[in-house]
This record gives structure tokens, sequence and C-alpha cells, in this order.
């Protein structure tokens, strides 16, 4: 498909792909794109497609051009009988998790595109004094989900039951053991790495009910960042590290707050609400220049008919101290009647001009939509696959989300043109990890 | 808005924002406005007045009839009427604030009568009032007996008479029950709790009745909070914020389930989903073409699929758990080649190579599917959507027609224009099915709207209604079970199972489908022991 937006005027054509290695010794790669040359090898592997784009745009500027989606795979090909759900893409957009659910209980599955890692995360105890035991057999006792990737793109942070009955997070890298970095005999979970890399923030149970923690992983100190007797839930961090943003409230009505420090030496603020009416606003996402929150927000119930809420996409600029109010709010809906994920909020394109997120009409079963903030024109993804939910857009500039194929959910990757080598200006050159191929 | 929100608390706000020693926080899916058994039609707000209101019997574990505020009870004229003793112990719940007893109003015959009087006014709004129908008058026999007539014999006429009751000197001079009144706003009942305050968000503050006749609920306060997102109430319990929740969408229920600091108590949903055919239709009227529906239909895999298993499939129009269930009768397996086969029988083959099967004289089948959408509707479309991949298998076009509740209800309840359909039916324990069979209900509203139309079902459904002998109604019903299996005017889908959620420090919980909160006298809550301030 092709929609037509804004051009960016200016474009520097860089070529630059020299092997190197990280500070741990995996694999790093610089590529720039440049005329002829769009997408990394993996991903032309991966997108046979991508190479007639090429031969059809022949000039960086065309490619980057409109909004194209150049092909759609499903990631797991194959008649199994489980649903995937909530991908999450490594930084770089070379590593990827989800999650595979059956009987209920749920592991996490890391690969890679380019096909030279796969593995499966499920944490198991030992021995034999686990909760379920006698009840259900050992793995599927382990409930694993919430991936999230670090900004060095090879460590990964989750919440696992352990097997235990006890929700805490996990950190585990690419070609590492996993350990727990919380203790608690409540839930924590909804980890998100700080993008310093050094913290990650969760949310715990452990104070009666949901507030905000922030862990250090060297010492593992933690700190409380909200204490209100509502639930703080859905952190996300701001790119500077030094701000988060999530949902608080309760029942019908959450509210966004923000929570910040000066610099990593300091200590965190008194947190504060970014929206104040009586909605529910949930699962924020942080545009990754940082400039923008985006989130879901009840529509109230006076345009249903049907006495059940409708969803709202709303997007807020980040003015520090500044908390919008209902008649700002109202302002600032970017799209209507949307579908919520259940994990994440709505996703950001990496140069965060673009919002991806699915329509509640029934007649295409849920399509994907694209929503520019620069134009703001709204556009629909022929995709093809039904029944949509859990988008995200990685680095790279594939859009991941679950679709439903006969009755099970698979998760899709499909290859855009909008990844951060093809269209955000200054930063063409995209340091990715991966083996080699 | 924290701050508006605990102002529009007032004097409960401290206590209703959390989970506290003493106080039951439980969480609902659906916001009420209104608080009176009647007029409420959701589920939370039934479940509400299982702790506000009582009604005269119960039943026990067992199924038997229990005393409630009733203390004895006669069945008279062959079943035509019952006449109730009250308990004379049984106060109504002081209003707000009123303190000492006096004024205190006792239960009396007057309740009953006013009770009576009000469920069958015509302008009172009651959803599913034709469960009422049978009831014809409640006679005043003295302060504390009251006799309840009927329009027929009932073999068991307990059975419709579990209604709760409410306060005649509150409503008694009302003409119907309506959800605006100020009883519905801030009800008045005799149950373990008391109707204290509810706010702009949705909470509704209860305090335990001291007064109640089991005696003095173990806990202090129940507090119930709506919630517009399911994932998020789970997460609220998970987090310690809500003690119970009472439904775990199929999405939660693995997380919730695998915490070891919530239990999880499954109870059965009391309903059945089906896909409904038109049988006045085109090809449907042909019941090997609805069996071939029935065989291509992979039931089990969407059991598996949309509802992690938390179900049964089902091979008639009752849940397995209904004494009119005939277990000697197997739901159809998944077989496609079964289905083309009596597909073929019927003349329906594809003689183009297309893939989908034509009428002997060429025309495609091509079926409308006409789904019903309220809200985000995400289950039903997800199923429907899997219908129609199954049909194609089996060389069925299906043409999906979304359509919104309200015009869903026009075009296949009023209209019968439609082919398949999807819906679910839920019952309480009568399990009588003559309206959904029966050739007199195939009309606009009826409840037969596939227009399923047998005279041996008609007959059969007939003598089962007029019957008082519960051992041959029993046996009528499983023969019209293996006959509405074999004729397939619906594909019976499956029944579910619901499961609510609680932290372990409730204890003693026992969860009842048609009452909830029957049994929360005896439910007990432990102090916080692991909360920390860091």
């Amino acid at each position: 498909m092709r929609t037509r937006y804004l051009i960016l005027p200016f474009l520097m054509l860089t070529a630059c792909v020299k092997d190197a290695v990280d500070e741990r010794g995996v694999p790093l790669t610089e590529f720039s794109a440049k005329d002829g040359s769009y997408f990394p090898p993996f991903v032309t592997k991966f997108f046979p497609t991508a190479s007639q784009y090429v031969g059809q745009y022949p000039t960086l500027e065309q490619a980057r051009a409109d909004l194209n989606l150049i092909e759609i795979k499903q990631l797991n090909p194959g008649d199994t009988r489980f649903n995937e759900a909530n991908l999450s893409w490594s930084a770089d957009g070379v590593y990827l998790g989800f999650e595979v659910i059956t009987d209920g209980f749920r592991k996490i599955m890391l690969k890679d595109l380019a096909g030279n890692y796969a593995r499966d995360l499920q944490m198991i105890p030992k021995g034999s004094d686990n909760f379920l035991d006698g009840m259900v057999v050992k793995s599927a006792q382990s409930y694993n989900a919430g991936l999230r990737w670090s900004r060095d793109s090879t460590r990964f942070a989750f919440m696992s039951n352990g097997g235990i009955g006890e929700y805490n997070i996990y950190v585990g890298a690419i070609g590492a053991k996993e350990k727990s970095i919380t203790k608690s005999q409540t839930k924590d979970g909804y980890a998100t790495w700080s993008p310093s890399t050094q913290e990650i923030a969760f949310v715990s149970g452990r104070s009666g009910n949901g507030d905000i923690y922030v862990v250090e992983l060297k010492s593992k100190d933690v700190t409380r960042l909200s204490s209100t007797d509502a639930v703080d839930i859905f952190p996300e961090w701001f790119p500077n590290g030094n701000r988060l943003v999530y949902s608080s409230g309760d029942a019908l009505n959450h509210d966004l707050y923000l929570v910040e420090r000066k610099d990593r030496q300091t200590k965190w603020e008194k947190p504060y609400a970014l929206t104040n009416w009586l909605r529910d606003d949930l699962r924020p996402t942080v545009s990754p220049d940082g400039r923008y929150v985006a989130f879901y927000a009840d529509a109230g119930e006076v345009n249903g008919g049907d006495g059940l809420r409708r969803w709202n996409i709303l997007v807020v600029p980040y003015e520090q101290g500044h908390t919008y109010n209902e008649a700002e709010l109202k302002e600032m809906v970017v799209a209507q009647d949307v579908v919520i994920d259940l994990n994440t909020g709505p996703a950001w394109s990496p140069d965060s001009r673009k919002l991806f997120y699915v329509k509640r009409d029934p007649s295409v079963f849920n399509p994907i939509y694209g929503y520019d903030l620069f134009t703001g024109r709204s556009y629909m993804f022929k995709t093809k696959t039904r029944m949509n939910r859990d988008i995200l857009m990685s680095k790279l500039g594939i859009l991941s989300f679950r679709a439903q194929v006969g009755v099970w959910d698979r998760v899709f990757v499909a290859l855009t043109n909008q990844g951060t080598q093809l269209q955000t200006e200054g930063r063409l050159k995209t340091k990715i990890h991966y083996l080699k191929m | 808005m924290k701050l508006l929100l605990l102002a529009a608390l007032g004097t409960f706000a401290s206590a209703s924002l959390a989970a506290t020693d003493g106080q039951l926080v439980y969480g609902e899916t659906t916001r009420l406005d209104t608080f009176d058994p009647y007029t409420v039609h959701e589920g939370s707000g039934q479940r509400l007045s299982d702790l506000i209101f009582d009604s005269l019997v119960e039943v026990n574990p067992g199924g038997e009839y229990a005393a409630s505020l009733a203390k004895s009870w006669a069945v008279e004229n062959g079943g035509t009427q019952v006449t109730f003793t009250l308990r004379d112990d049984v106060v109504w719940h002081r209003p707000v604030g009123a303190a000492g007893p006096a004024g205190d109003q006792m239960l009396s015959a007057d309740d009953v009568v006013s009770t009576v009087r009000l469920i069958q006014a015509p302008a009172s709004a009651i959803p599913n009032k034709e469960r009422f129908a049978v009831i014809k008058s409640a006679e005043k026999i003295d302060p504390h007996k009251v006799t309840v007539h009927l329009h027929r014999a009932l073999v068991d006429p307990l059975r419709v008479l579990m209604f709760k009751i409410l306060p005649n000197h509150v409503v008694g001079a009302a003409p119907s029950l309506s959800r605006d009144s100020e009883f519905a706003k801030s009800p008045t009942g005799t149950g373990p709790y008391q109707f204290v305050k509810a706010n702009a968000q949705g909470e509704v503050l209860l305090s335990a009745n001291a007064r109640y006749y089991k005696g003095k609920p173990a806990i202090e306060n129940v507090v119930m909070k709506a919630y517009s997102d399911q994932s998020v109430m789970a997460q609220s319990l998970m987090f310690n914020s809500l003690d119970l929740v009472t439904y775990v969408s199929p999405r939660d229920l693995g997380e919730v389930m695998g915490d070891a600091k919530l239990s999880v108590v499954p109870y059965d949903a009391l309903s059945f989903s089906f896909f409904g055919m038109n049988t006045q239709r085109g090809a449907l009227k042909d019941k090997r073409v609805r069996q071939a529906i029935s065989f291509a239909v992979n039931r089990q895999e969407m059991l598996e699929a949309f509802f992690q298993g938390k179900g049964r499939l089902i091979s008639g129009p009752f849940p397995p758990t209904s004494w009119a269930y005939n277990m000697d009768v197997k739901p159809l397996p998944y077989d496609v080649a079964k289905a083309k086969a009596l597909l073929a029988a019927a003349g329906l083959t594809d003689k183009d190579g297309d893939g989908f099967v034509e009428t002997a004289g060429g025309k495609p089948l091509q079926l409308t599917f006409a789904v019903p959408l309220a809200g985000e509707s995400e289950m039903i479309k997800r199923i429907t959507l899997a219908f129609q991949g199954y049909l194609e298998a089996a060389g069925i076009k299906c043409d999906l027609q979304f359509m919104d509740w309200l015009v869903w209800k026009k075009k296949v309840l009023e209209e019968h224009d439609y082919d398949v359909t999807i819906a679910s039916w839920s019952f309480d324990d009568a399990s009588n099915i003559t309206s959904l069979f029966h050739s007199s209900s195939a009309k606009p509203w009826g409840n037969n709207f596939v227009q399923y139309q047998n005279p041996d079902v008609d007959s059969l459904l007939t003598e089962a209604d007029a019957t008082n002998d519960f051992d041959k109604r029993r046996a009528i019903y499983h023969k019209l079970h293996s006959i509405l299996a074999d004729e397939a005017p619906y594909t019976y889908l499956w029944t579910l199972m619901h499961h609510a959620a609680h932290n372990t420090r409730l204890t003693g919980v026992r969860v009842e489908p048609f009452a909830f909160f029957k049994y929360i006298v005896s439910w007990q809550l432990e102090p916080h022991k692991d909360a920390v301030k860091q």
C-alpha cells in the first residue's frame, strides 16, 4: 500500500558497514541506508520482497517517501495449537520475543530474524515444593510474560512466577542465564529498562497496592517512586532516563502521572499529574524522541449507545510541570473508537511522527491504522490479516502484531519503509546487533 | 482528579480507596446506576442485591429449599398457592445516620404483598419480567403470614418464589419500580450488608448489618468498585488493591492462577451458546444442511483457542449441569467429510470446481450471518470469523453482517431476516425450553427466532409443561434433547465456566452461580501481613 505524507526535504546519503563487537563481544554492525540499500542483510533475507522494493525505488529519497507496506509474513508458520501474543523487539530491531500461551500458562520465545538464535524463557524450579504440584505438570506451573529489552539490545527483563507462584522480575541476556532481580511475595511486574540500561522500573504490590519502583541493577537497591493508595501501573521511561510516566488511579478513573529527577545522582521528586479528568487514562507510551506521550482514554459512555465504553487515543506533548485538564485533553484526541492493546499502549514509529493502532471496525475485523502527527492524517494498513492486536514497530521499521489465523492468534511481522535508517534525518546510521548469517 | 474523587467520597473516602483490614474490596466490570434487585439488569447488580436483600426461601448446597425470611411454608391447593410464615426477628436496615432502635421497621406480610404488587406492575421496568408471570397475587393472612397465589399449579412452586423482598415502608406507596427512584439509588434491605453510599466513580460502600438475623457478618465493610478494563481489574487484584474479583477473563486467568497468593473459584456460567439457524430459509429448511454445519464446526478447537478450554461442549439446549440434559446424547464430532456428505445428500455439491457447493440449479449456497455487536465484542468477532473459515472448508460461503445490538434484535428477533446467528441463553433451574422451540413462539419477538416448527416437539413441550410429575418431565426433556440434537435448529456450542479470584487472606469463600455472595456471612478477612513501606 502507499499513502502520501510529508516528505522530509533534506537527506544525507551515507554508506558505512563495518564489523565490530560491543563491550560484551556481541557482533555489532553499523548499518547506513544508501541509494539501493535500505535494509540490513538479515532483513532482506527474511523479507524477499525487500529486494524488489529496492529495484522499484532506486534512490533513498524515493524509498523513504510515502508509507509503504513492503511485505507481511507470519513469523512462525505451521499448524500449531497455541496462541502467540505480545511480540517485543530489541532496541536495534534484531532480536524479538513473543509469548506462547498453552493451557493458560505462558512462556516466552526468543529468536532473531536472521534465524541464528532461538530459545525459550520459562522459569521452572528445581525440587518439588511448588504450589501447584500434584495439580498441573511442572512446565505448566510457570507463567512468563512482559518481555522488555534493554537499550543495548542483548539484555532483557521479564516477569515470571518462577514456577513457584511468586511473580518477580527476571533479567537475562543473549547467551546468559536468567536470574531474578526482585524478591517479593506479592507481585512484581511491568518491568521496563531505563535507557541508561542500569535500572529497571517495575510495579510492585509489596506496599499493599500497586506502586512504581526502580531497581538499580548493580546494587539491587530498590527505590519506591510512588506512594498513593491508588494502583500505579504501566510505567514507561522517557529517553533521557530521568523521567517516567505511568497510570495511577482506581476503578473507572486512572490519570497519567510523571515522576522525575534531575539526573541519576539526584533523588526522584514527588510525582505529579500529567492528565487530570474523570476518564480512564491507560497504557501510556513515550515517543522515541521523548516529546510526546500517547495513551488510551475512555471516550465516556455517551457514544456507545449500548452502555459499553469506547476508547480513544490521545497524544499530549510533554511540558515540564504542566497538567492537562479536561478542556485541553478533549483537543488531544488523535484516533477514536480504537481497540486497546492490553499490554502496551499505542505504537510509535521510530521517527516519533506516527502512531499505529487498531480500529474497532468489525466490517474489516479490526484493521491496523496509522496516524501522522505532522499532517493529521490517518490511514488504514491493508494487511489482509484479521483481529489484529499488540501493535509495535521496530527500529528498522518492521511492524509486528498478532492476528487470528483459523482460530489461533499468530504473530505477524510486516516490513515497512518507516525504519530509523530510512526516515530519521541526522540519524541515518543505526547500530544493530546480529549474529553472523 | 484524585482530590476531586476524595472530596466526592465524603465521609467514607479514606476507607473506600484501598483494601484495608476489616474491609473487603471487590471488583466488577460494570458500573451500576441502580441498586434495587429488580430494575437492575447487570450481573454485578444481581450480586450486589445478594448482599443487601433476602428472599423468602433459598436453596442449600444440596439443592433443597431452606428457610430464609420465611421460617416455614406450606404448598397448598395442588401447587397453586404457597403460604409462608415469616420470621419475627428480621429488621429492615436503618437509614444511614439513624441512631437507636426507635422507629425500627420489622419484616411483615405487608412487605411481601408490596413486593408482589410491584414486580407485577405493568410500569415496573424489570428485565425478564416474564419470570414472574406465573405469580397471581399475594394475600396477607396475618402480620407474619402471607399466601402467594399462582396462575396455575406448579410441581415446584418455590422455584418461582425466591425473589427478593422489598420494604413496604419505603416502596409501599410507589405505583411501580423504576431505575430512577429514590429507593433504586439508596436501597433498604434486610440482608447481611446495608447500603451506605455510592459515588460518581461507581464505588459502592456497604456496612455490615449488626442485626442480621443470621448474625453479624465477620467483615465490617464491603466496597464494590467498577472497572472499565478487565485486565486492569485483574492486575488490581494481583497488586493487592482488591481482595476479590467476581470474574477473571480467559486472557487473565493463567496469570491469576499462577499467583500463589490468589485462589481461583470456578462457577457455572449457567448459560449455553449456539449458532442459531433460520429453519424456514432456503437450504436451511433441510435438516441435513443444518447437521452438515454442525459437523463442519470444530467446537473443541474454538473452546481451547478462545476460552482456554474452560467450558464443556454440549449436545443440546441445556447446560450439562441441568436435570434436563440427556447425557446419552453426545456432542457431534468435528467431521468435514461427514459435513460434505450431508451436503451432497441434500443436493449441494461443488459443480463448478470453485471449492464451494451449489444447488442442483447451479446457484451457490451463500448464508448470511447476523452478527450482534455490543462494544468491542472481540469474542463474538473471533468466533464468527472462525465459523466462516470452518464453513468455507466445507464448501459453504458465509457472509458476515455485523450490526449493532438493537439492529440485530430487529433483524433477527422481529423480522427473522437472517440465515445464521450467534446467541446465548441463560437459564435458571427451570430449564424450560418451550418458548425456544414451540411453534407458537415462532413469531416476531418470540424466543423461537430460528422458526423451528415440529408438531411432535410441540406436543412433547406441552406435555412437559402440563405435568406435575418431575420424573415424567425429565423423561420428556431427555427425549426432546435427543430430537433437538438430531434436528439441529442450533449448532450447540458450549457452556462456560466462569472464574472468580480472591486474595488468600480472604477465607471461607464459597460462591453459588445463582447467588454469588450467599455465604458471605461466614467469610473471614485476615489482616494484611506482607505490606512493607520502602
